[in-house]
C-alpha cells in the first residue's frame, strides 16, 4: 500500500499582472540605458586624464547622445537610471562629470517637455545638469544642484529649488536659469545670452559676456545705474514748527 | 448577519487556498479603531462593523474571504517575520524621521506587497474590497496604484504621474524590499505628510501591523535576527524604542506606570539579542572516579566465583558454570566535589579607554554578554563587577543572580574615567557565592593603574580565570608574560567582533596542551 497515495502534486496558478509587464519593460530599458552609459564610460576612459574643458565636454556629450540613439525611454526611466547611477556610480567616474553629462543627454533626448528630478534623494551631486537643454524643455531640479548647472543652455529653462555650485550657467546661450537660493563662484562665466536669476546670494560673479543676471531683485549684470531717488521733501506737518 | 457562521464555513476553503497556514480559526469582534481587522499572537479578528459596512456593497462571503486573504497574506508573504518587519520599518524611519509616518509608510508598503502577492497567486475577491473602501489621499493613491498594477478598475484617485512611478517598484521581489520601500517612501512622502499634518495619521483601512501580531517566540527570534541585521546599535535602539509599548507588554521592559511611559532598555536588549548568536562553550569541571563498583558487562560464571554476582535474567534461571552469566564490575564515573558548571564573576572594565556600549558596539560588553549567556545556559549564576576607577567609587556591582535583565543592565553601565580595580570588592563578592569557587572572567584593555596588584591577586586566586583583553598594548604583553605559567589562567585577545567565538570559558591550560605544543 502506498502511504502517500492521497498526496497530489500541486502547482499554484499564478496570474500574470500588468505589474509584471511594467517591470519587464522597465528592466529592459534600464539595461539598455546602462549599456549606453557603459559605452560612454569606456569611450571616456580612453582619456587618461579627464579634464573639464570645452573639447572634452563636447566629445563626451556627443558620445552620450550617440549611445542613447535608439533607446526608447521615458521620464520615469530617466529617474530610475539616475537612481541606478546614484547607487553604482563613484568607482568608474570619481569626478561624476561623465555621469552628469549622461543625465543631461538623457534630459535632452527624452520625449518630454517637463522633466523633474528630486535631487534630495540622491547621494551624488552631479555636475552639468541642464547642459545644452534645448528650447521648449523645462528641467525642474528639487534640491541642491552641483557645479556647471545650466552650462551652454540652449533655450531651455532650468529651475533649481535649492542652491547651485560653481560655474552656474557657464557659457549659456539663451534660455532661463532660476536658482532658488545661492550660487558659488564664477556664476555666469562666459554667458552669451539668456537670463540667470539667483534668489539668494552669488558668491562671485564670473566674466559674463552677454545676457542678464539677477541677484534677488537686483540686476547685477549688466550693472544698472541706480535710479535717481526722488527729492525728499519734509512733511508739511514736520516742517511747520508749532 | 451571522458572521461567525459565514467565517466558520469559509475558513477551510481559505486555508486550503493558502496551503494551510498555521493559524488559529479567525474570529469576529468589535474594535475601537476604524480598521477592518487585527492580528494578535497570530489570531485574526475581523471587525464586525467594517464587515457590515462592506456587506452593503458586496456579498458577505466575499467580504470575509477577501479580509481573510489579506490577513493570511501578511502571515505567509509580507512581512513574513518580525525581523523583516523591523528592517522595513528601520528603512522607512531613516527616510522619514517621524515615528508615526514611518509606521504608516511601512504598513502601506506591506499592504501593497501582501495584496499584490495574494492577487497574483490565488483567486480572491480582495480587489472588490478596495473598490468599496474609502480613505484619505494616500489610500486613494494606493487604490489607483492597484488599478494600474492589477489591471482592474478600482476607482482610486491619485496623481497619474505618481501612480506611474509607484507602479515601477518591484513589490514582489523580496530581495529588493528595503530598496523598494525607500523608493515608495520618497514617492508618497507628500501624501504621508498630509496624512500626519498636526495629528496622528489614521491607520490603513484594513488595519495596521504591530508587534502584537507575532507570537512571543517569533518576537524573540525576530529581535535576534534584527540585532544581527541592524547597521549599528543606534539603529536597533531607535527602532526598539519606537515599539517600546508592545515590547514592554511582551516582557522586554517595564510597562507604563503612573506618569511614566513604557521603558525598554534598548541597548541592553541589543547586547542580549546579539549574544544569542555566539554560543561560547564552557568547559565542565573534570569528572572523578567515585570508587564505587558498578555492573558493566557480562562474563560466563565459573564455579570458583561467588554466586551473588550472577545475573539471573541472562542465566535462564540455571546455575551452571559456562552457561550462567556473572556481572563484571567496573569503577563508576561521577562528578567530584563541584558538579556541573560553576558560577561566574564577570569583571568588566568600563573606564574612559573603553568604548561606551550605549553609543557604539562594545566588544567588551558583547564578550561579557556572551559569557553570561554561556553560564546562564548551564544554570549557573552570574555576578557583575563593572568598574572604572573603583577606588573612587566608579563601580556597579550585581550580586550572583540568574536574572538576565539585571545582569545586562549591569553590563551596559558606562562609568568612564580612570581604571583601577578594588580587589577587596572581588573578594567580598566571591565570598557570597552559594556554591563552590566561581570562575572569574576579566574583560579589560589592561590599562589598570594597579595592574601589578591585579596580577598578584589573580595568580593567587583559586578557581579558573579567563582574561579577555581588548586591543594590544605594553600592559597586555606584561600581563601575558607575568601569568604565562599560571595553570588555570587563560588569556584571549579580542580585536574585533569575529574574535569572540574563539573564546572558551573556564578553559584550563592543560586541555590545550596539544594545541600549545603545536603552537
Amino acid at each position: 500500500m502506498n502511504p502517500f497515495e492521497a498526496f497530489r502534486s500541486y502547482s499554484a496558478t499564478r496570474r500574470e499582472l500588468p505589474l509584471d509587464r511594467i517591470l519587464a519593460r522597465r528592466d529592459q530599458v534600464l539595461q539598455r540605458l546602462a549599456q549606453s552609459y557603459q559605452a560612454l564610460i569606456e569611450e571616456e576612459s580612453k582619456q587618461l586624464i579627464w579634464v573639464v574643458e570645452q573639447g572634452a565636454l563636447s566629445r563626451a556629450y556627443s558620445t552620450a547622445v550617440e549611445a542613447l540613439q535608439g533607446v526608447d525611454f521615458t521620464v520615469e526611466d530617466l529617474e530610475d537610471m539616475c537612481l541606478e547611477l546614484d547607487t553604482n556610480d563613484g568607482v568608474t567616474t570619481p569626478m561624476g562629470a561623465p555621469s552628469g553629462l549622461f543625465i543631461a543627454a538623457m534630459c535632452n533626448q527624452v520625449p518630454a517637455h517637463d522633466i523633474a528630478l528630486n535631487l534630495r534623494i540622491f547621494r551624488h551631486r552631479w555636475p552639468f545638469l541642464g547642459y545644452r537643454l534645448p528650447r521648449g524643455r523645462r528641467l525642474y531640479l528639487d534640491g541642491d544642484a552641483g557645479d556647471f548647472v545650466g552650462a551652454l543652455l540652449d533655450g531651455g529653462e532650468v529651475v533649481v529649488t535649492g542652491n547651485a555650485g560653481n560655474y552656474t550657467s557657464i557659457g549659456m546661450k539663451t534660455g532661463t536659469v532660476q536658482i532658488g537660493y545661492s550660487t558659488g563662484k564664477y556664476t555666469g562665466e562666459g554667458m552669451r545670452g539668456g537670463t540667470l536669476r539667483v534668489g539668494g546670494r552669488i558668491a562671485a560673479l564670473g566674466r559674463a559676456k552677454q545676457g542678464v543676471i539677477y541677484e534677488g531683485d537686483l540686476q547685477v549684470f549688466p550693472t544698472k545705474e541706480p535710479e535717481p531717488s526722488a527729492t525728499l521733501k519734509p512733511l508739511a506737518s514736520a516742517a511747520q514748527p508749532k | 448577519m451571522n458572521w461567525p457562521q459565514v467565517l466558520a464555513d469559509l475558513w477551510p476553503e481559505v486555508r486550503r487556498k493558502h496551503l494551510w497556514p498555521e493559524l488559529p480559526i479567525p474570529q469576529m469582534g468589535t474594535m475601537d479603531a476604524p480598521v477592518a481587522m487585527q492580528m494578535r499572537d497570530k489570531q485574526i479578528t475581523l471587525n464586525t462593523a467594517t464587515c457590515d459596512e462592506l456587506a452593503e456593497s458586496m456579498p458577505p462571503e466575499a467580504v470575509i474571504e477577501a479580509l481573510l486573504d489579506h490577513g493570511i497574506s501578511h502571515y505567509t508573504r509580507c512581512p513574513w517575520d518580525l525581523a523583516t518587519h523591523l528592517q522595513l520599518y528601520a528603512t522607512a524611519k531613516a527616510e522619514l524621521g517621524r515615528k508615526s509616518l514611518a509606521r504608516l509608510a511601512t504598513d502601506s508598503f506591506i499592504d501593497v506587497v501582501a495584496n499584490t502577492a495574494c492577487v497574483k497567486e490565488v483567486p480572491t475577491p480582495l480587489p472588490d474590497v478596495y473598490r468599496h473602501l474609502g480613505g484619505g489621499p494616500l489610500q486613494g493613491a494606493l487604490t489607483a496604484l492597484y488599478t494600474q498594477i492589477w489591471g482592474m478598475q478600482l476607482h482610486g484617485s491619485g496623481d497619474p504621474a505618481l501612480v506611474r512611478r509607484l507602479a515601477r517598484i518591484p513589490y514582489l521581489d523580496r530581495q529588493q524590499w528595503p530598496h523598494s520601500l525607500r523608493r515608495f517612501v520618497q514617492l508618497v512622502r507628500p501624501l504621508l505628510e498630509e496624512e500626519g499634518r498636526g495629528r496622528q495619521p489614521e491607520p490603513p483601512a484594513l488595519g495596521h501591523h504591530s508587534l502584537e501580531s507575532y507570537s512571543p517566540a517569533e518576537v524573540t527570534l525576530g529581535l535576534q535576527a534584527f540585532a544581527q541585521q541592524a547597521q549599528d546599535i543606534g539603529q536597533f535602539c531607535d527602532v526598539v524604542q519606537d515599539f517600546a509599548r508592545e515590547l514592554a507588554a511582551l516582557g522586554y521592559g517595564k510597562e507604563a506606570g503612573e506618569g511614566v511611559g513604557p521603558q525598554v532598555d534598548a541597548e541592553a536588549l541589543y547586547y542580549m539579542q546579539l549574544a544569542q548568536s555566539y554560543r561560547l562553550p564552557v568547559r565542565g569541571v573534570p569528572m572523578e572516579r567515585s570508587g564505587v563498583l558498578e555492573p558493566y558487562s557480562h562474563a560466563p560464571w565459573e564455579a570458583s566465583q561467588p554466586v551473588h554476582d550472577i545475573d539471573i535474567w541472562t542465566s535462564f534461571g540455571k546455575l551452571l558454570p559456562g552457561l550462567s552469566q556473572i556481572w563484571k564490575r567496573r569503577q563508576g564515573l561521577v562528578y567530584g566535589q563541584r558538579e556541573g558548571t560553576p558560577d561566574c564573576l564577570l569583571v568588566l572594565d568600563s573606564s574612559g579607554s573603553m568604548p561606551n556600549p550605549r553609543a557604539h558596539l562594545s566588544e567588551a560588553v558583547l564578550g561579557a554578554a556572551c559569557a553570561a549567556e554561556a553560564y546562564l545556559r548551564h544554570a549557573a549564576r552570574v555576578a557583575v563587577y563593572n568598574f572604572s576607577d573603583a577606588l573612587m567609587g566608579g563601580k556597579t556591582v550585581v550580586p550572583f543572580t540568574t536574572d538576565r535583565q539585571t545582569i545586562y543592565e549591569g553590563l551596559c553601565v558606562y562609568h568612564g574615567g580612570g581604571t583601577s580595580l578594588r580587589l577587596r570588592d572581588l573578594d567580598e563578592l566571591r565570598r557570597t557565592v552559594p556554591r563552590a569557587t566561581p570562575d572569574l572572567l576579566l574583560i579589560t584593555d589592561m590599562q589598570l593603574t594597579n595592574l601589578e596588584d591585579v596580577i598578584t591577586y589573580l595568580t593567587g586566586l583559586e578557581g579558573r580565570i579567563t582574561v579577555i583583553h581588548i586591543g594590544e598594548n605594553t600592559a597586555t604583553n606584561h600581563f601575558r608574560a607575568a601569568t604565562q605559567h599560571h595553570p588555570r589562567l587563560q588569556i584571549f585577545p579580542v580585536m574585533e567582533r569575529q574574535d569572540i567565538p574563539k573564546i572558551v570559558l573556564g578553559q584550563v591550560r592543560r586541555y590545550l596542551g596539544g594545541l600549545q605544543g603545536q603552537g
